[in-house]
């Protein structure tokens, strides 16, 4: 069994009166895609800012690539990889220069063509993120995120918003990352992202985890509760049958 | 060894970063828009309106003479530098007059210059008399006087109308010496000294420099600031493991140098278009850009602490920026302001920063002379440091 690379321990926050985060636990194991699911207001993106050392936890333990965040909030910084919900970056500065910026930012040295080669955006090196589609816009927040060669990349809802084709594109991607060693951990609300992507899940719900394990798991344990769907399950989905029509080809 | 080697790093940092926010600076056009354009309008309006500088009369010639006589009245007149004159017709003038195109129109009649004639015949035989005798006879000497008609235009000013008719006496006063062969007693030579009559561009130039200084420091960095927190720009740079202190640090550098680059720019065109007149020390003015330029970039980040949207932020900003674009004697001196103005407009950091920028670069004040100014920006430059400090949030 390989290393945890991220281990939580009764993770706590609270807002005012509102419990955002109550006692949550849970390992990250070196080199897994770990999904983070719940609905909105559960709490996922609130504790994916207290790994990232964005903010303060009220009690508990978090070790990320063998710092202790809540202790050492600019160290860990250097070592992961942050991809925010909103992927809006500084005007008037061309993807080249702002990951020239970025590399500056986490003190290092970077040829930017390459890490722009790695989201497939070389063509638009010379062009301003303002210009770029959703699709486009989320792989180069993923560029940002890979000028240090991060150890844990963090992507906070990275596909919404974007079609299918982009999508699909932008998973490719994600398992590109994954395959060269990268530990991922993703929040996501689409259930077939996190089949496709994850090896390990976590149900959040309220602030609290419901439940840990591989989604095949997650399913036998369901259905092994006694769980029919009431429909017949088709051979096909309507995102299929899309797919077909249209295509993979990215759009953008 | 190794505190030496980060802290290099730290500062290599704080530059590159800078180096890219000043990148973004010059291609944002309307950010160029208001920086500079607007100051070089401003300058260029009120340049161009002052410039002509002083009393200029307009004055018609009708020389119904055309003789010697005539002739030396009108050459006289042409040397005048405040006086631009035409020859025309009686009728002609006298029709300008009335549509205010000249100001004065002047009347040599036919048959001037008789008197000329006259006195030459008496000074000749005064020449044979006695020399006891001649100093008397000279004291008698008496000549018809010759008639000029003056027309002016009633509509002007009388003060402004009466310094013309000065000039004229002088004129004829002078033809008068040439002709009696009197010599001049005196000689009126002319000494500027920087007082209070400066020029208006040089009274405007330096205001409006330290006022570019202002708006730029507040709009930019409130502008800025709150929209890249609005749309999560900041919290990505959170993310990053750089000390939050760095890219505030290297905002600040960027913004000095701009800053700098614009009040360049300004001063130098004066200088060139608008001749402005720079004596003072060029190290104090940079002093003082740099203080008045750190003084309004924290009350910009104290701002964008307060708002949370663009829209109030901007409204803020103005509020600050608008009183003192007027009040603080930019345009015109705050002489006539009411006294309770007055003494409240005193206290406003643009008057110190204005007023001393003013001093130096134009009536040449050293340190000492511009103290009081300085102690003022002091106290507004901790005042200011607080409250950012105090009032500013990255979330």
């Amino acid at each position: 069994m390989s290393e945890n690379i991220i281990t939580v321990k009764n993770l706590q926050k609270s807002f005012g009166n509102v419990k955002a985060v109550r006692g949550i636990s849970f390992e990250v194991k070196k080199g897994e895609v770990f999904g983070m699911l719940g609905p909105n207001g559960a709490g996922k993106t609130t504790t994916l800012e207290m790994l990232e050392g964005l903010r303060k936890s009220d009690s508990g333990d978090i070790v990320v690539a063998g710092v202790n965040v809540c202790r050492d909030q600019s160290k860990v910084k250097a070592l992961i990889g942050v991809q925010l919900q909103s992927s809006a970056f500084f005007d008037n500065l061309t993807l080249e220069e702002l990951i020239k910026f970025f590399s500056s930012l986490y003190g290092v040295r970077v040829d930017a063509m390459r890490v722009l080669e790695e989201v497939g955006l070389t063509e638009k090196a010379k062009t301003q993120v303002k210009k770029l589609s959703g699709g486009q816009k989320q792989r180069f927040s993923i560029a940002s995120a890979l000028v240090n060669r991060p150890e844990v990349l963090f992507l906070d809802e990275p596909t919404t918003g974007l079609d299918p084709q982009a999508r699909r594109h932008l998973w490719d991607l994600i398992r590109d990352i994954n395959g060269k060693g990268m530990t991922v951990v993703i929040t996501t609300h689409y259930m077939d992202e996190a089949e496709e992507l994850c090896d390990r899940v976590a149900v959040v719900d309220k602030g609290q985890i419901i439940d840990i394990d591989s989604p095949a798991n997650l399913i036998k344990k369901l259905l092994g509760r006694g769980f029919k769907k009431k429909k017949v399950v088709q051979e096909a989905t309507l995102e299929d049958v899309f797919l077909d029509l249209t295509g993979k080809t990215l759009r953008d | 060894m190794m505190n030496l080697r980060k802290i290099k790093k730290e500062i290599l940092n704080t530059l590159t970063i800078a180096k890219y926010m000043i990148l973004m600076f010059f291609r944002e056009k309307t950010a160029i828009f208001f920086s500079l354009f607007i100051p070089v309008m401003l300058m260029s309006i009120f340049g161009v309106i002052n410039t002509g500088g002083g009393v200029k009369f307009n004055v018609a010639v009708v020389d119904e003479a055309n003789n010697q006589a005539s002739q030396q009245i009108v050459t006289a007149l042409q040397k005048v530098s405040v006086f631009t004159i035409t020859t025309k017709s009686k009728d002609d003038a006298l029709a300008d007059l009335k549509n205010s195109k000249q100001t004065y129109a002047l009347v040599i009649p036919e048959g001037f210059g008789a008197n000329f004639a006259e006195y030459g015949a008496k000074q000749a035989e005064l020449a044979k008399l006695p020399v006891s005798q001649q100093q008397a006879a000279v004291a008698a000497l008496t000549v018809t006087p010759q008639r000029i008609d003056i027309y002016y235009d009633q509509s002007q000013n009388s003060s402004t109308i009466s310094v013309g008719f000065t000039v004229f006496d002088k004129i004829f006063d002078g033809v008068t010496h040439q002709i009696a062969r009197v010599p001049n007693f005196f000689e009126v030579k002319q000494l500027s000294i920087s007082g209070n009559d400066l020029k208006y561009i040089d009274f405007l130039i330096p205001g409006l420099v330290a006022m570019s200084v202002m708006q730029l420091s507040i709009f930019a960095v409130t502008g800025q600031i709150v929209s890249w927190r609005e749309r999560g720009i900041l919290k990505r740079l959170l993310a990053t493991p750089i000390h939050p202190g760095v890219i505030i640090f290297s905002q600040i550098v960027s913004r000095v140098i701009i800053t700098f680059m614009q009040a360049s720019i300004l001063i130098l065109l004066g200088i060139l278009a608008f001749n402005l007149h720079v004596v003072g020390s060029l190290g104090l003015v940079v002093l003082l850009i740099v203080a008045g330029g750190l003084i309004f970039l924290s009350m910009g980040f104290a701002l964008s602490g307060i708002a949370s949207t663009q829209n109030t932020v901007a409204a803020l900003a103005n509020l600050f920026v608008f009183p003192q674009m007027f009040l603080s004697g930019i345009f015109f001196p705050r002489d006539a302001f009411p006294d309770w103005l007055l003494r409240a407009s005193d206290y406003f950091p643009l008057t110190y920063f204005s007023d001393a920028l003013r001093n130096v670069m134009v009536k040449g004040y050293t340190i000492t002379q511009i103290s009081g100014d300085l102690i003022g920006l002091a106290i507004w430059a901790v005042i200011m440091f607080v409250l950012a400090i105090k009032l500013f949030r990255w979330e």
